[in-house]
């Protein structure tokens, strides 16, 4: 009996364990969003028993019930579960919000993010993408703290100036270094934001040096989407914006400004120019709004398209976008169509062969920005023309200028904002095939070759009816630029780990770049027909002889990186780079770079690591050199100019040829940036709370600048290496999932950044320098030597007269001292010489602000979400110097001078009608740029599966946007964003005259309605 | 095991040796610059035609941009005399004597003018490394070269007193340059005309080159001016008397019409002009003239900028005569007088401009004209002499004739002046006749500059006028502590 039972015990048991081992079944999914994950590891701890979840985050697992199952996968934290008595388990994995290993791409490689010495902020694509545009540099605004956005013109092709850390060039450009795969020198407007799988934007030495001679200005990396081992996913992006003028400028009516020029003509003694009739008649309505007249809504949209996916060997990613948008001032309006296909292929388990490209059609049809006169911006004729003249004359043709009222060099802005045919036309493309090869686990190395192309062509139409002319007024042109740029970069790239504590990992780079540009460019006047425009220029019975323009640069470079850390707790890194480059001068061809960077992860250490509150303290610090390279070919050579033409007879031209009036120099050579950084990354509660701030110091040596001469030697200008300028400043980044609830969730975002920028010294002991004498005409007569560089101020400093009001009545006799009558403006003689002249000058304004901000929100509950993004500048002087044109005495169109000085109305800071030297620099033009914006509210809906399912959509999200809604400032000009003088169409020069207005393109008010669909 | 790792360090060993292939390859980058479009001064100024184009480019700073004698700065600058002036904002400080170192005028000019000297001195300079040039094409290149300088220097010197003197040595440490005092830089211009005089041809198929008369004529007024202030020295009265004589035997002639001298048609071909700038349409107005619109009433269908005109006191007193006709325009285009329409009587002189492009045209700056050598002949001879010879008064009296529309070699009691005046009335009658006969063209000006009558003629209507008033403001940008001063008053 007892031998009978033993047996039941042992079959009892031997069956209860082969029943033991059973088959586990479940789903993986997101915690935060429920999606299921595909790729999630799983081990039954103890063994090397393991599965993986499928596509759908399934997944089949044998295991005890006494098994524990092990839940891991990159960026989630690793779980643990019992089996016990299940045999189904759903299991939601949390996000590591402190992602320690995640992998973050640096220049030149990868490093895991709690090895990094650098200040790199890793940009929330998210966040990009949730605000409709197709331009990435758009979107950055008030995202990345230290990163200053800048809308240099509201145009549909903006210009937009991107600046990481103040400002330290003059001459040299200060546009950072933008890398795309690996590929330098693009355009950020050329990305859309949801092409965009990850955005670094580099900011200290440590990140930068490896950049060398071109990363002084800080680096943006960007990696776009390759596509993932999963089933075809189709993506659907689109958005449609309207666009209205946020501001118009204020300005006098038809009556008003009839009234005004009597005024001033009786006033000045001349005959009165507008009868009372037609003031009567400007009273009922008669005369023309410029602005409403050039203005309309504009309506812009996008559609985007995506489709990516892939097998174990082969991932890619295709999409297609396509930009219409009609500008604000008639006559505008730009296209583009771009597309951009990555593939990668893995040839075997060492070796992948990578191709991304990218192609882009545009055609843009500008508004002429800050130029005067018949081939002039009508902006800048809007607030110039006469209101009293109609659009048309009776006869049908446009109103001319003249007739005592305006300017005579001012045209009908209706006709410059449509007659004139601009089509600019560019062919963008990028081919980067690229190798990676992995010699031995430790050791791998990568090639790339890439080919840029940019192809414009412009087409320039003038017909004769803005003058009222003739045949002999019609002008084409056709203007053609090829700019090619070869870049092969080949890195080795060796990683070991020693003893489970100790990681080496050593970079070796050799890179080399040529580019080469060519132009050239076509003219003829005196059309016989409008028909063909610019089509035909054998048609013009003028022509002009056509001229052409090669250059090349090429840079050679070699880099190398060691970066050691033990134990995940300290890390070192330290780089070093060689450059040569053709545009440096023959006595200094050859620059060196070096940069090391220490981190130390506090919250590895025992006392902190099993902290709950605190997942991630790390404290940062570098020291680095990088470079400025940003000179164009030739410049320290000396040179002839050609097509000095002068003609002996009146008739033909003899050929001429001058010298150049830039001196040439031997010694030129780029600008170092040495920059010390210290910072700290601290995650709080899991995401509830994270911070991180930096503190920089920056100094450029050997500024490139334009040193006016003195022009008794024929020499106007030369560039030398001249000055130290100093950024120090701190930025500081706060995010917090205030609320995280499972229905309500609130993030919030702040950054903040402040920087001071100060001149530390010139060249020889001199304290002050105005900007060469050619440049310094900011394009107004009358403001020479406003542009000045000074030691002990900022970059953008404008200096001038202080004005002082206007001379009354009982100041007649001292206004005549200074020569002038009262009414007269009156400037501080500073010197108390009697004169009023250049030694009177002091600084009048500052370009550069004191600090910035930008404060986003994220709110959602249930499937709605709203986002509101606040950004602020603070501290920035504008020069608004088409202030000095709107309320000129004797043509203005301002409201301002219906409060002009007379005797019987002495109570006012705007000169009379018969003042003297009120066409000067001084700080009657300057105002306060300071702004919070509203800048974007974008309310939204994922609409719920349930109707999507059958459509075979996974997700879709609408929404409403309204951006610039509310501005608040004290700027009287279009926006106190615009930055642009006449003469400046570089963003490189943006930055010396920074803070200049002169008619730039008003900004908008949008409202948008997007959709994005996943399939 | 051995086996795998030799297999493994093969495959690293042939990647290697790709890679440094690779490298090898691409490594032709190119450090030094060969700029592809870009002449270079160092291999320039050896033949002929690059000794040309580098004239014609220094001819181009003086008349280029509306910086040069192609527009109205050099005009503005003398409108501290009666017969210019201008209201527009960026002028009106000149012309109510009341100008400051920031001037718009001033400082362009200024820097166009030496320009053109900086590429004068290069050329003079490189005529050593001539190949293949004959003689005498060197002799012109040389002569007209060192015409344009002196010419360059000369209005330099008139306008600012003591400028620096530079040389193609010198010219790239200007920081250094001292500024020269007058007598010295008159000096230069003297040798640069010299030199010119036995270089240059007595005529070139381009009028608008400098001739053997034009170098005579400039040299004949250069020694009028330094008889007056500052120079003040008096024997040069005769200097000039005896050089404008030689160019009165050139064969240039007064042109029997007034009017007719500014007839673009005829401004090739007339006898009267010695030294002129001619504006030319050619590729889109490259090298246009632009005093046209610019001297052109805004309104009454003038359709022009109203940049400058003259004064009504100037108009006023101006004595009737075809010459006034020619030389102002008083009744507007649609029948408007200048009183009627209440603006000042406006220049005829640059109407005409041929035919034009936008705002470019076929105009001409005469610099130089017959009857300015007459005059000076009589002014020179009557103050050397001490009483009005024969010569002179023959030599005024001509161009009295041809202002009246009479024939200029036919006596005429009514308009001659006789032997009977007084050394100080016949040259008070040249000074009044050089006022009329070359209003407009840069001339009263230094006339009243040269014979200190800047505070009497000007108190009246502009009581802050000093003496300090007869040089102009240098501009404050190029002022060099130690090196280069300011006028005082400025």
């Amino acid at each position: 009996m007892k031998q009978k039972i033993n047996i039941v015990f042992l079959l009892l048991l031997i069956t209860s364990m082969s029943f033991a081992q059973q088959t586990i079944t479940g789903v993986v999914t997101s915690a935060g969003d429920s999606q299921p994950l595909p790729g999630v590891t799983i081990l039954l701890k103890g063994t090397t028993t393991g599965a993986t979840t499928d596509f759908d985050g399934n997944f089949s697992i044998e295991a005890p019930s006494s098994g524990v199952l092990v839940f891991s996968y990159i960026g989630f934290l690793t779980q643990e579960t019992a089996v016990k008595n299940q045999r189904k388990l759903n299991i939601a994995l949390q996000e590591d919000i402190s992602k320690l290993d995640e992998v973050i791409v640096v220049g030149y490689g990868t490093q895991k993010k709690s090895d990094i010495t650098g200040a790199v902020a890793s940009v929330k694509v998210s966040d990009l993408q949730s605000i409709p545009s197709s331009r990435v540099d758009e979107v950055l605004q008030g995202q990345v703290a230290g990163v200053q956005i800048n809308n240099n013109d509201a145009s549909p092709n903006a210009n937009v100036s991107v600046r990481i850390r103040g400002v330290s060039s003059i001459n040299g450009g200060n546009d950072p270094l933008v890398v795309i795969d690996g590929v330098q020198g693009n355009n950020l407007g050329d990305i859309h934001p949801n092409d965009i799988k990850s955005m670094e934007v580099l900011k200290d030495a440590s990140a930068t040096a490896i950049y060398g001679s071109r990363g002084a200005s800080g680096v943006i990396l960007i990696t776009t989407k390759k596509g993932k081992n999963k089933k075809p996913e189709l993506t659907y992006n689109t958005y449609t914006t309207i666009h209205e003028v946020r501001e118009k400028l204020d300005l006098l009516n038809a009556s008003q400004y009839a009234q005004y020029i009597n005024d001033n003509r009786q006033v000045r003694g001349l005959p009165l120019v507008f009868s009372d009739n037609q003031i009567q008649d400007f009273n009922n309505g008669g005369g023309t709004d410029w602005q409403d007249k050039i203005f309309r809504s504009g309506f812009s949209h996008n559609q985007h398209l995506n489709i990516s996916g892939g097998n174990e060997d082969v991932i890619y990613s295709i999409s297609g976008d396509f930009l219409e948008s009609k500008g604000i001032v008639t006559g505008s309006s730009f296209k583009k169509f771009s597309m951009r296909p990555n593939i990668s292929v893995n040839l075997s388990e060492k070796l992948k062969v990578n191709l991304n490209i990218f192609n882009s059609w545009s055609k843009d049809n500008p508004t002429l920005l800050n130029t005067r006169d018949r081939q002039g911006s009508p902006i800048f004729a809007s607030f110039r023309f006469s209101p009293t003249k109609s659009v048309f004359n009776s006869d049908g043709t446009y109103s001319q200028p003249g007739g005592g009222a305006g300017p005579n060099t001012e045209y009908n802005p209706v006709a410059l904002a449509l007659e004139p045919i601009r089509d600019n036309y560019s062919n963008r493309m990028t081919v980067n095939p690229s190798i990676e090869y992995k010699i031995t686990n430790e050791l791998k190395a990568t090639i790339s070759g890439s080919y840029q192309l940019i192809d414009d062509e412009n087409g320039f139409y003038y017909n004769e009816k803005i003058v009222n002319g003739s045949e002999s007024d019609r002008e084409a042109s056709i203007s053609n630029s090829k700019f090619i740029r070869y870049q092969n970069t080949n890195i080795l790239t060796y990683e070991k780990e020693f003893n489970e504590k100790h990681n080496l990992t050593l970079t070796g780079v050799y890179e080399q770049q040529i580019s080469k540009f060519n132009s050239s460019f076509a003219s003829a006047r005196d059309f016989l027909t409008n028909a063909v425009s610019y089509n035909n220029l054998e048609l013009g019975a003028v022509s002009s002889p056509p001229s052409s323009f090669r250059s090349e640069e090429s840079l050679e470079s070699f880099m190398g990186r060691l970066g050691y850390s033990y134990d995940g707790r300290y890390s070192v890194i330290f780089t070093g780079r060689s450059d040569a480059a053709s545009v440096f001068a023959e006595n200094n061809k050859h620059a060196f770079f070096p940069s090391v960077g220490v981190a130390w992860n506090i919250s590895k250490e025992k006392f902190l690591a099993d902290s709950n509150t605190i997942n991630n303290l790390k404290l940062r610090a570098s020291y680095g050199e990088v470079g400025n390279a940003a000179i164009k070919p030739y410049q320290s050579l000396a040179q002839l100019v050609t097509g000095s033409n002068f003609s002996f007879n009146g008739g033909a031209l003899t050929s001429g040829i001058n010298l150049s009036t830039q001196a040439p120099n031997p010694d030129l050579k780029w600008e170092t940036t040495e920059q010390l950084n210290f910072g700290f990354d601290l995650n709080m509660f899991n995401g509830g709370l994270s911070l991180t701030a930096d503190y920089y110091k920056k100094n450029t040596t050997d500024l490139l600048l334009e040193r006016a001469l003195k022009e008794a030697s024929g020499f106007q200008t030369q560039l030398v290496n001249a000055g130290e300028v100093e950024n120090k400043g701190f930025e500081i980044t706060l995010s917090s999932k205030f609320i995280n609830k499972r229905d309500f969730k609130w993030n919030t975002n702040v950054t903040f950044s402040k920087n001071e920028n100060e001149v530390l010294a010139l060249n020889g002991g001199e304290t002050s320098i105005a900007l060469s004498n050619s440049n310094s005409n900011i394009g107004l007569p009358g403001f020479n030597n406003a542009i000045w560089i000074d030691v002990g101020q900022p970059i953008g400093l404008i200096k001038g007269l202080e004005y002082a009001g206007v001379w009354k009545s009982d100041e007649s006799i001292l206004a005549g001292a200074y020569g002038v009558a009262p009414g007269s403006p009156k400037y501080i003689d500073q010197n108390n010489d009697g004169i009023i002249n250049n030694d009177d000058f002091v600084n009048i304004a500052n370009a550069l602000p004191n600090y910035t901000f930008g404060w986003n929100n994220t709110f959602s509950y249930k499937n709605f979400d709203l986002n509101v993004l606040v950004i602020g500048v603070q501290g920035n002087d504008v020069y608004n110097i088409a202030r000095s044109l709107i309320e000129s005495q004797d043509e203005g169109t301002g409201v301002n001078l219906l409060n002009a000085w007379t005797p019987t109305n002495e109570n006012t800071n705007v000169p009379g009608h018969n003042a003297i030297g009120d066409f000067r620099n001084s700080s009657r033009w300057v105002e306060d740029g300071s702004y919070i914006r509203i800048k974007n509210i974008t309310l939204g809906y994922n609409l719920s599966k349930t109707w999507l399912k059958p459509l075979g959509i996974s997700s879709a999200h609408i929404y409403l946007t309204g951006t610039n809604l509310l501005t608040f400032t004290d700027y009287t000009g279009f926006d106190p964003e615009s930055n642009n003088a006449a003469n400046v169409n570089t963003s490189s020069s943006t930055d010396s005259f920074a803070g200049v207005d002169l008619a730039s393109y008003p900004s908008q008010k949008k409202y948008t309605l997007g959709l994005d669909i996943k399939f | 095991m051995m086996k795998i790792n030799i297999f493994k360090m093969k495959k690293a060993f042939i990647f290697l040796i790709l890679i440094c292939a690779s490298f090898g390859g691409c490594a032709d980058i190119e450090l030094n610059e060969t700029p592809p479009s870009l002449l270079s001064p160092n291999s320039f100024f050896t033949t002929e035609s690059e000794f040309q184009a580098a004239l014609a480019g220094t001819f181009r700073a003086l008349y280029t941009g509306y910086t040069g004698f192609d527009y109205g700065y050099p005009l503005i600058m003398t409108s501290g005399a009666e017969d210019v002036r201008s209201d527009a904002g960026i002028f009106r400080d000149m012309d109510r004597l009341s100008a400051n170192g920031s001037d718009q005028s001033v400082s362009n000019v200024w820097r166009q003018l030496y320009q053109s000297i900086s590429n004068a001195n290069t050329i003079i300079e490189n005529l050593n490394n001539a190949q293949d040039i004959s003689d005498q094409a060197l002799g012109e290149i040389e002569g007209q070269a060192k015409f344009i300088r002196a010419f360059s220097y000369f209005y330099l010197v008139r306008w600012f007193g003591e400028v620096q003197l530079t040389t193609f040595e010198n010219q790239g440490d200007v920081e250094n340059l001292r500024q020269s005092s007058v007598a010295e830089i008159y000096a230069s211009i003297i040798k640069n005309l010299k030199d010119a005089e036995t270089k240059l041809p007595d005529s070139f198929s381009d009028k608008g080159r400098p001739t053997k008369g034009a170098a005579k004529a400039l040299l004949a007024k250069v020694y009028l001016t330094m008889a007056g202030w500052p120079i003040e020295d008096a024997s040069n009265y005769k200097l000039a008397r005896d050089k404008a004589f030689e160019v009165m035997s050139l064969g240039y002639d007064l042109e029997p019409s007034f009017a007719d001298l500014w007839k673009e048609e005829n401004k090739l071909i007339n006898n009267e002009f010695i030294f002129t700038f001619y504006g030319s349409i050619a590729s889109n107005g490259d090298s246009g003239s632009h005093m046209h619109i610019a001297s052109r009433h805004w309104g009454n269908g003038e359709g022009g900028w109203g940049d400058f005109f003259s004064e009504d006191r100037f108009y006023n007193e101006f004595p009737d005569s075809p010459r006034k006709d020619a030389t102002f325009t008083s009744v507007f285009s649609d029948g408007t007088s200048w009183i009627d329409a209440a603006v000042q009587p406006h220049m005829a002189k640059y109407r005409d401009a041929g035919e034009t492009i936008a705002d470019d045209g076929q105009g001409f700056n005469v610099m130089l004209r017959y009857a300015d050598v007459l005059l000076i002949y009589a002014e020179a001879a009557n103050m050397a002499e001490g009483s009005p010879s024969a010569n002179a008064l023959e030599a005024i009296n001509k161009v009295r004739r041809r202002a009246m529309g009479l024939d200029v070699n036919t006596p005429n009691a009514s308009v001659d002046l006789t032997s009977a005046m007084s050394q100080q009335d016949f040259d008070e009658a040249v000074l009044d006749e050089r006022n009329w006969e070359l209003a407009f063209e840069l001339n009263r000006w230094f006339d009243l500059v040269r014979r200190k009558m800047v505070v009497e003629v000007n108190q009246g209507l502009h009581p802050n006028v000093t003496e300090q008033n007869r040089l102009l403001p240098k501009p404050s940008s190029q002022l060099i502590p130690g090196i280069l001063e300011q006028n005082s008053g400025y």
